[in-house]
């Protein structure tokens, strides 16, 4: 029988497990947090802006769409919502958590600390055993996956704006940005038609409209290919539903 | 622009970044808050939008030679991530491909 002490041992562990799952994805977080820094700082953002945006925002594909669109001059509105349309799917992880996370304390401090590293670590894990953990257990979980990678981005991508001048451009470490958005997208497209679609549309779109004023090139191109994802997902599930029904 | 849009522009971001992060973790999870249609396309908010990011890079070069190999070395890059599901060897493909394609190109 599950004792009260037995479920707080049970926390610690929980935590670590959070830790282990989550350090392989650090290793893709260090040069992106370096490369964002460093994208801000050659953009001009100054480094108390870059902070603010680190501990306050806190979301890399955002905080660099951001710092592009700034160093073009976007209007302060185009930033603002290009920012929320990246950060849509925090709204995608926030309800898939929900289910899991509804009775553990301090729901304000997991939510600013949501990422996809934090939701890919936990969610994989809470969902293959949902009964085996308390809430308790759950928030330690999440909690050995979020703050480390919190941290992480913190630290880095505060290096890579006060150092990241120093790297030499020879290297393309800037690719680094985009072959993390590769690796993030392709989990997504696996066993959905839709989503395929989706991401095709949203790419040549954005890749069209890449000249469009006010940098809307990117927004109309996610958009476009929402709406694609939309018309094909009616379109795949019907088929698959009435495969599994025969 | 000067700084101060610069800071409410970071700000506003970072209130409804915050909104959306929190909210089904904060409040009554069971109280469903969001419209048909929203539901609808959420989940591909996020192939559309890293997607689009992936090739907004590529448009920020000019270079033939450039946006020929790092949309080479993304493709690569896709194939490997979707082989070995492993974000180490996607970077490791993507950035190898690079460099090499780019030293075949001539240093681009």
């Amino acid at each position: 029988m599950d004792t009260i002490d037995t479920i707080e041992q049970g926390d610690p562990s929980w935590a670590l497990e959070g830790v282990r799952g989550v350090l392989p994805l650090l290793l893709g977080v260090v040069p992106f947090a370096l490369i964002a820094g460093a994208t801000a700082s050659a953009a001009e953002v100054p480094l108390g802006a870059w902070l603010f945006m680190n501990l306050t925002v806190f979301a890399g594909a955002a905080q660099l769409a951001m710092v592009e669109l700034w160093s073009h001059a976007a209007p302060a509105a185009v930033i603002v919502i290009t920012a929320v349309v990246v950060n849509l799917r925090f709204l995608l992880y926030s309800r898939a958590l929900a289910g899991h996370l509804a009775e553990a304390r301090g729901r304000g401090l997991l939510s600013y600390l949501l990422t996809d590293q934090a939701f890919a670590v936990s969610m994989a894990r809470m969902a293959s055993a949902p009964d085996a953990m308390t809430p308790s257990m759950r928030r330690a979980l999440y909690l050995g996956a979020a703050l480390p990678l919190w941290i992480t981005w913190q630290v880095f991508s505060a290096i890579g704006h006060l150092y990241g001048a120093r790297l030499p451009s020879s290297w393309s470490l800037d690719f680094a940005v985009p072959l993390t958005f590769v690796a993030m997208l392709v989990p997504l497209l696996r066993g959905s038609h839709a989503a395929s679609w989706a991401a095709g549309v949203g790419g040549l779109m954005a890749l069209a409209g890449s000249g469009m004023p006010l940098h809307l090139g990117l927004l109309c191109g996610a958009l476009l290919g929402i709406t694609a994802g939309v018309l094909c997902g009616d379109a795949a599930t019907a088929p698959r539903a009435r495969k599994e029904a025969s | 622009m000067s700084a101060l849009p610069l800071w409410l522009a970071i700000g506003l971001s970072a209130v409804a970044t915050y909104g959306l992060r929190a909210a089904f973790l904060t409040g009554d999870p069971s109280r469903p808050r969001l419209p048909g249609w929203l539901t609808r396309g959420l989940p591909f908010v996020a192939p559309a939008v890293l997607a689009a990011l992936v090739t907004s890079s590529l448009a920020a070069h000019h270079e033939p030679a450039v946006v020929g190999s790092r949309a080479a070395a993304l493709a690569l890059a896709g194939l490997v991530a979707w082989r070995t599901r492993s974000v180490l060897a996607t970077l490791t493909a993507g950035m190898s491909a690079v460099w090499v394609l780019g030293w075949l190109a001539g240093g681009a």
